[in-house]
């Protein structure tokens, strides 16, 4: 028995260490910004930074990802050098025009907006 | 007790500090929503390709939902997107209409948020993600088709219900030959298809309920059979995943692409990896380095505990570590029974953990998770040696699909219904006649094993040790305990009650407030110096693991 309750705190302690926890909140809204890209799905659906303020791309899941805007005036691969980025993999975009986007990753969603895509907000909402 | 206590306290804190899965909705069509927008019937309108379109993608851009787009013989380099519901994209020679990815094309049919769409009797090859992928979808079905290294999955459901995948065939995917992931109910079956050559076989992340994987054969994979529960995806846990009848063999021998997960789950037939209330049943599971049937948890944000899940009727034979594992921590409600094995780990699980009449509390064991961290510690080390999925073996021709191009057009529209399998008419397979059991006993320490050299020492060290030291310290304790003439009787009774039922904690206690008349010296040698060699070890696997 004794074997089963050290399990049970080495797994709580391993689940401690490892625990990275998220936001109940669909919007993220910063200066400086980490968006988790997860399979397959961005973490936020919706992205909200000042102009002048950046977003980091960063590949969470098991699966490459990017982001792609639909209107195709920007993409992690300018920056990263590839569409695949896996898990770790970051791609920091700087955004020094307002302007409002719908992006998807080319792999798992496509540039309607379906699937894995969300809306990057910089500066103040068009009206 | 203090310590259980503190063990419970520090799981349910970790528990419930953990957020669960990052915000965000799985589809309508992955969560029971039966709506399809695809019709139920042919249109009549076949849209020929090479004959009427040059390239299947100028096909289906043209095609309204329902058509037909037939593909005549030839390599297409290209990759096609689909997006109108109701298709179905036929090739007339599965093994000569074939899709070419040049290692360049991400996917080599995408389909994305359209229902009912059906691929057939085409080969897939040489993309960097999926062979065949649908995603966001109410009814898909994918028959007689062949994906040869692709390198992320083969063939690909995700975030999709009511489907089949059938008479298909899948090799040299790092991660899997054939996944469906994110669905609950999933409403889908995998039947008569082959994977191989993969990091896993099957796998199934987060897809559960109405999902069946019955009469496969996963062989030369990292591991043959794999759902599994984790935070990356939505919908966990894996729950009700039925597993009948498959032939699954000779995982984790040999070489396959990989990623880390499938480096670490290697060498396994069927691992349920924190899943809950699944079935593996009459299943032939032959020649595993490490376990044949193997239960365990994955500790990601939250740790996703086996539970309630019945092994039963297999056949399970040549595995290197043993042939059904139950590794801990779990849940209750693990149950095996009318199993052919030799050995089980812990012993006797048939015994303990029956299916029927009185179960002792849940049973399991830590060793064998061991080698799992000793992989991941290799993996982050560079130990592991990178295979190419370009590199895998090319299969023999596959069979034709019966009928060819003029086979009966039928979009995928309640596709779940009709092939749901009837489980109990399905028997174990028969052993092929050029298989044999070739894999020998692996020698192991308590669970422990050397498969990976690191993970044995990880094992020793931050497993056997501990346990060895707190037996010394018993021993060593009890023992001097009856030597002592300053102790009166009651008093030495009270600390062999205190040692022998308070674990770690009352012999820890004797040593430091007990009198103890061993040199303080000694005391805090065998107590400060053993366990520093323990938590020394613990905390560079945790941070070389990358889980720190």
């Amino acid at each position: 028995m004794n074997r089963r309750w050290l399990a049970l705190a080495l797994a709580g302690v391993l689940a401690l260490v490892s625990c990275g926890g998220g936001d109940a909140s669909v919007v993220l809204e910063g200066e400086n910004v980490t968006l988790n890209m997860f399979d397959n799905r961005f973490e936020f659906t919706e992205i909200r930074i000042p102009v002048g303020g950046s977003v980091d791309y960063h590949g969470a899941g098991r699966n490459p990802h990017n982001a792609v805007a639909s209107d195709g005036s920007w993409t992690t691969e300018d920056v990263f050098g590839s569409l695949e980025q896996y898990e770790g993999d970051s791609a920091v975009i700087t955004y020094h025009e307002a302007g409002t986007w719908t992006f998807f990753c080319t792999f798992h969603g496509n540039a309607a907006g379906a699937g894995m895509a969300a809306t990057l907000i910089v500066g103040e909402p068009e009206a | 007790m203090r310590l259980r206590i503190w063990a419970l306290a520090a799981a349910a804190l970790a528990l419930a500090s953990c957020a669960g899965p990052p915000p965000g909705d799985a589809s309508p069509a992955a969560t029971g929503d039966t709506t399809n927008l695809a019709p139920g019937e042919w249109t009549g309108t076949t849209r020929n390709v090479l004959g009427e379109f040059p390239t299947i993608q100028a096909a289906v851009d043209a095609a309204e939902p329902g058509d037909l787009v037939l593909v005549d013989r030839g390599t297409y380099r290209e990759s096609v997107a689909v997006t109108t519901p109701g298709l179905t994209i036929r090739g007339v020679d599965r093994n000569e209409v074939i899709i070419d990815g040049e290692f360049e094309r991400a996917n080599g049919v995408e389909v994305l948020f359209a229902d009912g769409v059906v691929v057939e009797n085409i080969t897939a090859m040489n993309h960097r993600i999926n062979g065949f992928f649908w995603t966001g979808v109410r009814g898909y079905r994918g028959s007689y088709l062949t994906a040869i290294n692709n390198g992320d999955y083969g063939i690909y459901a995700f975030d999709s219900g009511d489907g089949l995948f059938e008479h298909s065939y899948a090799t040299g995917s790092p991660d899997a030959a054939f996944y469906i992931g994110q669905c609950n109910p999933c409403d889908a079956v995998i039947t008569d298809s082959v994977g191989e050559y993969s990091g896993l076989g099957y796998s199934g992340s987060n897809a559960s309920t109405e999902l069946y994987l019955v009469n496969n054969v996963f062989r030369y994979n990292g591991t043959g059979i794999a759902p599994n529960s984790w935070d990356g995806e939505l919908l966990p846990p894996v729950e009700n995943v039925t597993i009948v009848g498959n032939l699954v063999h000779d995982n984790g021998n040999g070489e396959f692409p990989y990623k880390t997960a499938q480096w670490i789950a290697q060498g396994n037939g069927i691992l349920l990896t924190g899943s809950e209330h699944s079935t593996a049943a009459r299943n032939l599971v032959v020649n595993h380095p490490m376990n044949g049937i193997f239960l365990h948890a994955n500790i990601d944000k939250n740790v996703w505990m086996a539970g309630d899940n019945r092994v039963v009727d297999n056949v399970v034979m040549g595995s290197g570590l043993a042939d059904i594992t139950m590794a801990g921590p779990s849940q209750d409600g693990n149950c095996f029974a009318g199993n052919d094995y030799s050995d089980t780990m812990p012993a006797m699980l048939e015994l303990r953990q029956p299916c029927d009449g009185l179960r002792f509390p849940s049973s399991f064991q830590m060793g064998s998770l061991t080698s799992l961290f000793g992989r991941l510690v290799e993996r982050n080390l560079g130990l592991d040696t990178e295979v190419s999925y370009g590199d895998m073996p090319h299969p023999e021709p596959q069979p034709q699909m019966p009928g060819g191009a003029g086979a009966e057009v039928r979009p995928a529209v309640n596709v779940f219904a009709s092939a749901v399998p009837d489980i109990d008419s399905i028997d174990v397979p028969a052993m092929p006649s050029d298989l044999e059991v070739t894999q020998q006993k692996g020698f192991n320490i308590m669970g422990v094993t050397f498969a990976s050299v690191i993970g044995g020492l990880l094992g020793l060290y931050a497993y056997v040790l501990p346990l060895a030291l707190y037996a010394a310290w018993v021993v060593i304790a009890l023992w001097e305990i009856i030597k002592r003439d300053d102790l009166s009787t009651g008093a030495g009774i009270g600390w062999m009650f205190a040692i022998l039922v308070i674990p770690f904690l009352g012999v820890i206690a004797y040593y430091i407030v007990g009198k103890s008349q061993i040199p303080a010296a000694y005391r805090w040698t065998m107590l400060a110096g053993g366990m520093g060699v323990y938590i020394l070890f613990l905390v560079l696997g945790l941070v070389i693991g990358g889980i720190a």
